[in-house]
């Protein structure tokens, strides 16, 4: 694998990208209704080009809801996991000098750390841990929707948007940040990898991934995401496991998506990332797309400039308070 | 079918519930219900929520609320240790309103044998469809709501390709104007891996068939008609709302937390996981059975094909273990399609909850209202395997095991 062919591919997917978007937004696919996560990753993807990175800046400020925090759809009117994926967009594109970007980064923290479920003390908490025992922890991450439970991915998004800023070292923030890290690191899939949230208790993982009911069946993207938001404990078991997991695939789970993800994350913990690379070309199509997702597109391409540009998510990421 | 989309003149909320009070499938109950001997109250007396069997965690808007349902729920599992009770189920309070919303007139199910995938051939669908009540096809545009819930390649968890295939050929016959094949799987975000893996996506290019990814296709607000959940409306993907008829294609399973997945159960995976994630847990924080019920009356699918050649029993829908029966369900009626689906896993439909519900709301369960086609129940009924989550008593009635802990990782 040279550089060089991975610029000319990375070229071809980066024009389709530019191509299909308009003003700073992009459709999950060609041609429908514009939304924020496909927006995201597409102008990550094309965070070289100053202006189109300024547009989406603008973009997310102006999504923003009054409480701070983003909505998947112009149809929902509560904020919901798209806050985790945006404010993580305005730390790796947004200008720290913009007083607005500031404004808006703070309020969305406020919005992730307020909307979660409160640490719980006192009779509540007593009545918790009697009815489902003491090892019963109330949920801890992030959820899809307001008023459902922790998953891996939106915990994740919102992690990495927010461990490594000046937001994170304010005690209780901390320690939520911390326990959303602990989440994670309990929901693994026995015997590697992640999927959207394993809750088989530890003590049973294993038994329970060889006599059943429960087969865990962990993901590459959820592993991916899993394993970038957990980049501070690079010395857990589980996350050897996760590495591990990603770095010897099963032949029949290899997609676009997936090699893209096992690319830029083996690389976040400098593992060598060139055969999920290599593989990749394999998926290239003669319009120089590999896929028609937006957002498989951009993580190929962020994948393949890893060489040339860098990671955007290795740790540690932009750190937004310090920024010129 | 325009009248799926928006209607400002329907009901936000049938029952009057404010859409932000918490588990709202098991709390409108309480609030409306005078018959305390068949309804449970409290989502946390008698038969435990979805997403508590399912999850053991809770998600509680305000400190108020969790100190109420913490508190209901100790009381509750103490005195049904103490007690050894057992569980009733727990069914939300139905209006004449929603009730209005009933099929009024008798239902036609076929029930065709049929060994294996290649005696597919051999069947006249075109016949069986009409005969089950199909709605006209002629020039109507038509999605094929598959399930392509995840892939395990030693399980039987999707629509099989030639069931596809074999439903692609007969809304053809029957003059279908558009096509589409489409779902939103429920966990695994990567849809291109799950087209290769399965097969599913090199069948819908040799029958030349669009595959619509339905949890990132454009969407459309639809009103909750059905209003047993606290959901003011859902966000549907345009490809469901646009399209003229749903045929909802399920493969036949028992279910952990449903205990039946069938032609209803199926229609989860129209909801697009952009607006409401991966899985869609606001569905099992509703509460799965009244969901079902809310969805089909938002979506008003028109027939169902059920694949049951191949089917799952046991812990499904991801865990269980394929189990050849070899037949094949359609109809028009969903309810009464699931009803047969139900009998010919020898699990009576009064044991499913949301059969209860949509035998109330949606249509006809019971067979004095059904006329079966094709074979006989009994000709093709095996005793299912049940999910470790139910248990068959010497009753004969199937009751839910309260686990004290579940995984949320199958949450479909």
């Amino acid at each position: 694998m040279t550089q060089t062919k991975n610029s000319k591919i990375n070229a071809d997917v980066v024009t389709h990208i530019k191509r299909i978007g308009k003003n700073g937004e992009w459709p999950y696919i060609e041609g429908r209704e514009m939304a924020l996560e496909p927006s995201i990753w597409a102008a990550l993807a094309c965070r070289e080009d100053t202006e189109l990175r300024q547009k989406f800046v603008q973009v997310l400020l102006s999504k923003q809801n009054a409480d701070g925090g983003w909505s998947a759809s112009q149809h929902i009117e509560n904020s919901d996991w798209t806050t985790g994926i945006a404010l993580l967009g305005l730390r790796l594109l947004g200008d720290v000098s913009n007083n607005d970007v500031g404004k808006s980064f703070q309020k969305a923290v406020h919005f992730l750390m307020d909307s979660r479920a409160d640490y719980y003390k006192g009779l509540v908490k007593a009545l918790y841990l009697l009815w489902k025992g003491p090892e019963y922890r109330y949920p801890r991450g992030w959820p899809w929707t307001q008023g459902t439970f922790d998953w891996v991915e939106p915990t994740a998004y919102t992690l990495l948007a927010i461990r490594g800023t000046a937001f994170d070292k304010e005690q209780k923030r901390a320690a939520a940040l911390a326990d959303a890290e602990q989440f994670l690191l309990d929901s693994y899939c026995y015997p590697g990898g992640w999927d959207c949230a394993d809750r088989t208790p530890r003590e049973l993982k294993a038994s329970e991934a060889k006599t059943g009911p429960h087969v865990p069946y962990p993901y590459p993207s959820n592993t991916a995401l899993a394993l970038l938001a957990l980049q501070s404990q690079k010395n857990n078991p589980v996350i050897t496991k996760g590495l591990d997991y990603l770095t010897n695939p099963a032949p029949d789970r290899q997609s676009v998506l997936g090699l893209s993800w096992t690319a830029i994350t083996l690389h976040a913990f400098d593992r060598p990332a060139d055969a999920p690379l290599e593989k990749l070309h394999n998926f290239q199509r003669e319009d120089g797309t590999f896929s028609q997702e937006t957002i498989t597109n951009a993580l190929a391409a962020i994948a393949l400039t890893l060489p040339s540009q860098g990671n955007p998510l290795k740790s540690p990421l932009a750190s937004f308070e310090t920024r010129t | 079918m325009n009248n799926k989309t928006v209607n400002d003149e329907a009901p936000d909320n049938v029952n009057g519930q404010s859409p932000d009070s918490p588990s709202a499938g098991g709390s409108r109950a309480s609030e409306q219900s005078t018959d305390k001997t068949t309804q449970n109250t409290s989502p946390l007396i008698g038969q435990m929520t979805d997403v508590e069997k399912e999850q053991s965690e809770l998600v509680a808007p305000s400190r108020r609320d969790f100190l109420k349902v913490a508190a209901g729920a100790v009381l509750a599992q103490q005195a049904l240790t103490s007690c050894g009770q057992q569980d009733t189920m727990k069914l939300p309070h139905i209006t004449d309103e929603q009730r209005r919303f009933k099929r009024k007139e008798p239902s036609v199910v076929s029930l065709l044998k049929c060994p294996t995938y290649a005696d597919l051939t051999k069947l006249d669908l075109v016949t069986a469809a009409r005969e089950s009540q199909i709605p006209d096809v002629k020039n109507q545009s038509v999605l094929l709501k598959i399930n392509m819930v995840d892939y395990r390649s030693d399980r039987p968890l999707t629509t099989d390709n030639a069931v596809i295939e074999a439903a692609v050929k007969l809304m053809t016959e029957l003059g279908a104007s558009k096509i589409v094949v489409g779902d939103a799987s429920a966990l695994n975000r990567d849809t291109e891996y799950l087209l290769e893996a399965t097969g599913i996506g090199a069948c819908c290019k040799k029958l030349n068939v669009p595959f619509v990814d339905l949890n990132i296709d454009d969407l459309d607000k639809v009103p909750n008609i059905g209003g047993l959940t606290r959901e003011k409306h859902f966000l549907l993907p345009r490809t469901v709302t646009k399209s003229d008829i749903v045929v909802s294609m399920p493969k036949l399973k028992t279910h952990r937390w449903a205990l039946v997945t069938a032609a209803l159960k199926n229609l989860f995976g129209a909801i697009p996981g952009r607006a409401y994630g991966w899985p869609k847990n606001f569905l099992h924080v509703n509460g799965i059975d009244s969901s079902v019920v809310d969805i089909a009356l938002a979506i008003k699918p028109g027939f169902a094909i059920v694949d049951a050649i191949v089917a799952m029993e046991g812990h499904g829908p991801l865990d269980g273990h394929p189990i050849q029966t070899g037949f094949l369900i359609m109809g028009a009626d969903l309810a009464a399609v699931d009803a047969i689906g139900c009998r010919t896993m020898k699990i009576d439909p009064l044991n499913v909850a949301y059969m209860r519900i949509a035998e109330e709301v949606l249509g006809n369960t019971t067979m004095q209202k059904i006329k079966l086609n094709g074979v006989s129940i009994e000709s093709v009924a095996t005793e299912f395997k049940l999910p470790r989550t139910y248990k068959r008593e010497t009753s004969g009635k199937i009751a839910s095991v309260f686990e004290e802990r579940s995984s949320a990782s199958g949450a479909t």
